[in-house]
């Protein structure tokens, strides 16, 4: 189930990055005689509001949600690993300091949080400007989850026998955190690394849905839902919720490989 | 031939050895307490026809010691501190007085006593849980990684370890005192491989690249009976068997020639032939490269066949020490084990 939850997942990123060759259309081409069609042989998930291909801004949107979010994610494991690690071995006030940073960070609602700083930024922003600054508070602001599980890891690991016995070789301080302990986090940091990645895309959809995340015309998964604004359209225009159908297709599989990756370990 | 059998011929060999030989000058500088390495003894005095140190010690120490002290009772913690004041580590590579609390169980152990002599192997004996490794850990000052507190003194080569700094302590560790864990199996990281681990522990302490050690690193697990081949280099600790582990962390605590070698129940984790195979080769380190041992298990076979003397935890504290022979009371030709040790260990594994 794992090797094919994470062979979907690659398929999908391979189709997204593909998408200059695989899209029919460029996703800000408008067929201004075709606003709002239905799907059809020419656009088969129909078009938006502005006569925009919705098939085109879905494989699109999902390259900037698919890349960006990992991306996010991979920030936010380097952060926490470079928290947790330090925090744990060097102890004392830096661990204090971190620890606290870490409660005030996963006591205040996160949503909210992003919701309040993007707000602070200009809403007429760049939409690359609007893909950055999206995903790197992302990144930010999500270390301080992963931060804690790997913080435990750390004081496991400086328990072992096997820091033990480097430390009664003579080995420095920093080397037993660079060369024992860091690979060890290792199987702990890609578990967070998965269970962080979809969440993020999730969060990213949460903006979008509410205006805040990519700024139009860039398309991300998260704006597309928008069109789910009006509820009473959704049964008579099943079509747009592809975007969704994607969403809960991809974090299915990255929940799938991390659940049925921690089975088989 | 039994581990007792081998001790057995141990002995003999350097008794005859010293029957044949003469002191070399400047043995007599050592306390005239106990008898000297007695494997090590023979080995020297084979290849060079002459007492090995530590021989005149023990010939003093036959003609001159008291019946008490030739007996290896305790010595009065008094006089000890007197003699300590005269000489600061009394010709000992190792004077430890310790008392150690943990932070739930005070009073582990109290007011322990023992030395170790340069190139002598010491044994120590006791049930589980009567603080063996919580010696090895105070000696090595590292007994606040398990939540421990030493007090006391451990003087090593002249110097109050538990007045050393960390970085101090740090120069020592691996260099001067090594340590041969428990466990192989839990000792080594599972996430390195096993070149990774004998680099760590040469660049500890040496300013030479990694690359110039290969070689005598190579030379060293040759000696170790262990394949030094790039394959080996490059397998996981999952990889090998738990006695070449054992031999793999050996090789690490060795690596560069310390003057006391601390090895923590090594053979506890091994099958029987494993067993006799460590004993054999530590027994052949000890002569080879003349290095303080302090052997702690809780299998007096494999004390008798490696040490000269012997220490008994119990109660926290150290109830007998002195000459394996006189503390173990046993025919070792034969195996046996006096019932007044065999009652002490069951006794403190029975509480």
């Amino acid at each position: 189930m794992r090797r094919a939850a994470i062979g979907v997942l690659g398929a999908i990123l391979i189709v997204l990055l593909c998408a200059g060759w695989i899209a029919p259309f460029g996703y800000q081409q408008q067929f201004r005689e075709e606003v709002g069609a239905a799907p059809c042989r020419q656009h088969r998930l129909g078009t938006d509001a502005l006569g925009r291909d919705r098939l085109s801004r879905l494989i699109y949107g999902g390259r900037i949600s698919m890349v960006l979010a990992p991306l996010a994610a991979l920030v936010a494991v380097t952060l926490a690993l470079a928290a947790g690690l330090t925090a744990g071995y060097l102890g004392g006030w830096w661990e204090r300091i971190v620890t606290t940073a870490m409660d005030l960070c996963l006591s205040l609602p996160w949503l909210f949080l992003l919701l309040v700083v993007r707000a602070m930024l200009p809403l007429n922003v760049d939409p690359t400007a609007s893909i950055v600054v999206t995903f790197a508070l992302l990144g930010l602001l999500g270390w301080a989850g992963p931060s804690r599980v790997i913080l435990a890891a750390v004081k496991r690991h400086l328990a072992s026998d096997f820091v033990l016995a480097a430390r009664s070789a003579g080995c420095p301080p920093w080397r037993i955190a660079l060369v024992q302990v860091l690979p060890n986090l290792k199987p702990v940091a890609a578990a967070q690394f998965w269970v962080t990645a979809p969440a993020f895309l999730l969060s990213e959809a949460n903006l979008g849905l509410l205006g805040l995340g990519v700024a139009e015309p860039a398309p991300s998964w998260g704006n597309l839902l928008r069109e789910m604004e009006n509820l009473s359209q959704v049964p008579s225009h099943p079509w747009v919720v592809a975007p969704l159908a994607a969403l809960v297709m991809v974090v299915s599989c990255f929940q799938l490989a991390i659940s049925t990756g921690e089975i088989e370990a | 031939m039994s581990f007792f059998a081998e001790a057995l011929t141990s002995r003999q060999e350097a008794a005859v050895a010293r029957r044949e030989g003469v002191g070399a000058p400047g043995e007599a500088v050592a306390a005239p307490r106990e008898p000297g390495p007695v494997g090590q003894e023979a080995a020297v005095a084979r290849r060079e026809g002459v007492g090995a140190p530590g021989e005149a010690v023990a010939v003093q120490h036959e003609a001159g010691a008291s019946p008490k002290e030739s007996a290896g009772t305790l010595r009065d913690p008094a006089a000890s501190r007197q003699e300590a004041i005269v000489s600061p580590s009394g010709g000992a590579v190792l004077s430890v007085h310790l008392s150690v609390d943990y932070r739930n169980k005070p009073g582990v152990l109290r007011d322990v006593e023992f030395d170790i002599r340069p190139g002598e192997a010491f044994g120590l004996v006791g049930a589980s849980g009567s603080g063996k490794s919580t010696i090895a850990l105070a000696i090595l000052r590292l007994l606040e990684m398990r939540g421990g507190a030493a007090h006391g003194s451990i003087l090593f080569e002249g110097r109050e370890l538990l007045a050393c700094r960390e970085k101090e302590m740090r120069q020592l560790r691996g260099r001067k005192i090594a340590l041969v864990p428990q466990s192989p199996a839990s000792a080594l990281n599972p996430a390195l491989r096993l070149e990774t681990h004998l680099r760590e522990a040469w660049l500890a302490h040496s300013p030479r690249p990694w690359k110039e050690a290969r070689s005598p690193v190579r030379d060293l697990l040759i000696r170790l009976e262990l394949p030094a081949d790039e394959g080996f280099f490059r397998r996981y600790p999952h990889q090998i068997s738990v006695g070449q582990a054992q031999r793999v962390l050996i090789a690490m605590a060795v690596l560069h020639r310390p003057a006391l070698l601390i090895a923590d129940e090594p053979t506890s984790a091994l099958d029987t032939v494993a067993q006799r195979e460590i004993l054999g080769l530590l027994r052949g380190l000890n002569r080879e490269f003349a290095m303080a041992a302090l052997y702690i298990s809780h299998d007096l076979a494999s004390v008798a066949a490696l040490c000269q003397r012997v220490g008994v935890l119990r109660g926290g504290r150290l109830a007998e020490c002195g000459p394996v022979e006189t503390v173990m009371g046993a025919d070792l030709s034969v195996g046996l084990i006096s019932p007044g040790l065999s009652g002490l260990i069951h006794a403190t594994e029975a509480r």
